[in-house]
């Protein structure tokens, strides 16, 4: 097989791309899950509501970027009704009753939107000047993946800046810690629960928009987002943001480099990363529980 | 451990089991002994799973791995032994669960809780690809029919499994075995251990139990009944496809087991009898069932842990002590 630079590129920069968008998702499934030890397996189908939302917003408003803001608005909303409604009764039951609750919630969503959107799939248009390609480097590129990457890239960047330097972003790691002594410190944990589960719907919705001119709007999208973006939170460590972007990057390129490498058997690329970090690193790649 | 559920009722259970057919068709259609069938053999692989994630604690996202691993193995065997025979097709499922689930069981029990739920879903979903796209030797998505089977002695004496009557009592033999089977297994010592891995494993391995071991013979019980499952579920379809594999089908398992109720045996397998019967039904009436079950299994989770089962038998439990 011959293998030209190019060809190389163009896998790195869809692995990039793939992995920027794992990074929002996946970002927001892990401080989720730091913070409210809650496994959300809903988080496909937020993301894929978001989508939905996306390409229905877009085109009774006509604006995309109306629907990149408004999307994610009702999505969060959703989020907020369901940690207020089903999380909260099960705090303090074993991880694994939060992952078959959010399993089942999942089951909810997914056929709702089965239900008002059916199983057609929606082509969602980039704006105007989005559109067409743009080469550099010797190859030709779509300048909406280009686009993806920049946004998704400034949206973790401005998570990062949320979380690093604001005052909330302080408590949110510092309830990744220890949340007896964030509550001893005067901050109501329960309307934090809330506002971290609200904040990592939002982020996959935004997600679930962003992605939406680049890979089309269709009803597999939250079922084949989930079980990449669980990899990812599983061998990052389950709970470490660090390790979801260090997961995420990995797993963007072992997708690439499987289709280009592995054909035939590329999606089995990911199990293999997975099963061998779990078995080297059981507790994953960057473990903060001690 | 008691018997959760008593011992008359099971027999009169099984004795409705057992004269159910003979209502068809003049009673109702064929349809339902259909049902009931599919139904028993799912069971077999409810009651497994049962052992390893209702009894021992570890939820597993693969469990449709066994299941779909019975079914090729059944496909397989036709061709290679050239056999309509169920039972050699049963020999080799098992070999291969043999295997298989010592393999994957090796690597998967070193850890535990959600890691193990997603270690358990890679393994399985090795297995799913390698179906999908290994079209040559799998068919890969238009999955590979097999012929009627046969029970008996093989090149001895074989009659044919009639449909649906002969199936179904094979399926329902099949079922009490394994039912009396897992019963042994957790009314013995050994069951004692695996709850008690279940509720604190550190004090269990500092009582000399080798716990790692336990564990593996508990998953190598789903295992084998998983695959048990497999071949009789591909034979009475006379068909296996890389479904039989997905991940989804493992989701199933666990939809069905929390929704009768984990770790009581006959829980899970009421659990599947729901979700199959209701699901077929509400099938009929749109298409989006899904949200139906969805809403009943967060229901079952938020108010009623124990599942179904541990609903109705409430008032009894709290006389006794918590049985789960």
């Amino acid at each position: 097989m011959e293998i030209h630079f190019s060809t190389i590129l163009t896998s790195m920069l869809h692995g990039l791309i793939l992995g920027m968008v794992l990074v929002i998702v996946a970002g927001g499934l892990t401080i989720i899950f730091g913070m409210l030890d809650v496994l959300n397996f809903a988080h496909g189908s937020l993301y894929m509501l978001g989508g939905y939302l996306g390409y229905t917003l877009a085109k009774v408003t006509g604006s995309f970027w109306l629907a990149l803001i408004i999307a994610p608005m009702i999505v969060g909303f959703i989020g907020f009704l369901v940690e207020f409604f089903t999380l909260r009764p099960l705090y303090g039951r074993p991880p694994v009753h939060h992952l078959l609750l959010t399993f089942g919630i999942s089951l909810i969503i997914l056929n709702l939107i089965k239900f008002v959107w059916g199983n057609d799939i929606y082509t969602v248009s980039p704006p105007n000047y989005l559109a067409g390609a743009t080469r550099f480097l010797g190859i030709s590129y779509p300048t909406y993946h280009l686009f993806v990457l920049f946004f998704s890239v400034a949206v973790a960047i401005l998570l990062w800046l949320f979380i690093s330097k604001t005052r909330y972003g302080v408590a949110v790691r510092a309830g990744t810690e220890d949340i007896e002594t964030l509550e001893a410190n005067g901050i109501d944990s329960r309307k934090l629960f809330t506002g971290v589960f609200v904040a990592g719907t939002a982020l996959a919705a935004i997600a679930g928009v962003a992605i939406a001119p680049m890979r089309t709007v269709y009803p597999q999208m939250g079922i084949d987002i989930i079980i990449d973006a669980f990899i990812v939170v599983v061998i990052g460590g389950l709970g470490s943001i660090r390790g979801a972007v260090i997961g995420a990057l990995l797993l963007g390129q072992a997708v690439q480099f499987g289709a280009v490498f592995l054909t035939g058997f590329s999606d089995a690329a990911i199990y293999i990363v997975m099963a061998a970090i779990l078995l080297l690193k059981p507790s994953g790649l960057v473990a903060e529980t001690e | 451990m008691k018997l959760i559920v008593g011992r008359k009722y099971l027999v009169a259970v099984l004795l409705c089991l057992a004269l159910f057919p003979l209502g068809a068709p003049t009673l109702f259609s064929d349809f339902y002994v259909d049902l009931l069938t599919k139904i028993m053999i799912f069971g077999i692989a409810l009651l497994g799973y049962d052992i390893i994630a209702g009894y021992t604690g570890l939820v597993s996202l693969g469990h449709a791995m066994f299941f779909g691993l019975g079914g090729y193995c059944a496909a397989y065997s036709t061709k290679a032994l050239s056999t309509h025979n169920l039972f050699p097709m049963l020999g080799v499922a098992l070999l291969c669960a043999l295997g298989v689930g010592l393999l994957v069981g090796y690597f998967s029990i070193q850890t535990k809780g959600i890691f193990f739920v997603f270690l358990t879903l890679a393994f399985a979903q090795f297995f799913y690809l390698a179906a999908f796209n290994l079209t040559t030797i799998t068919g890969g998505d238009n999955g590979i029919t097999l012929p009627k089977v046969t029970i008996g002695i093989p090149k001895v004496w074989e009659v044919m499994v009639s449909r649906p009557l002969g199936f179904y009592y094979l399926a329902l033999g099949f079922l009490v075995l394994a039912y009396l089977w897992c019963h042994r297994v957790i009314s013995s010592p050994f069951g004692k251990i695996l709850v008690a891995i279940r509720e604190n494993e550190e004090r269990v391995s500092f009582l000399g139990f080798n716990v790692r071991r336990i564990k593996m013979k508990a998953f190598m019980i789903s295992a084998f009944l998983g695959v048990t499952a497999g071949v009789l579920y591909a034979t009475y379809n006379d068909f296996v496809s890389p479904g039989m594999l997905h991940w989804t089908l493992s989701g199933d398992f666990i939809l069905m087991s929390v929704l009768g109720g984990m770790g009581t045996l006959i829980g899970p397998v009421l659990g599947g009898a729901i979700i199959l019967y209701v699901g077929d039904f509400l099938s009929s009436l749109t298409e989006n069932w899904m949200i139906f079950i969805g809403s009943f299994f967060v229901l079952t989770i938020l108010f009623a842990p124990h599942g179904i089962l541990g609903l109705m038998l409430k008032r009894r439990w709290k006389k006794n002590d918590d049985p789960a």
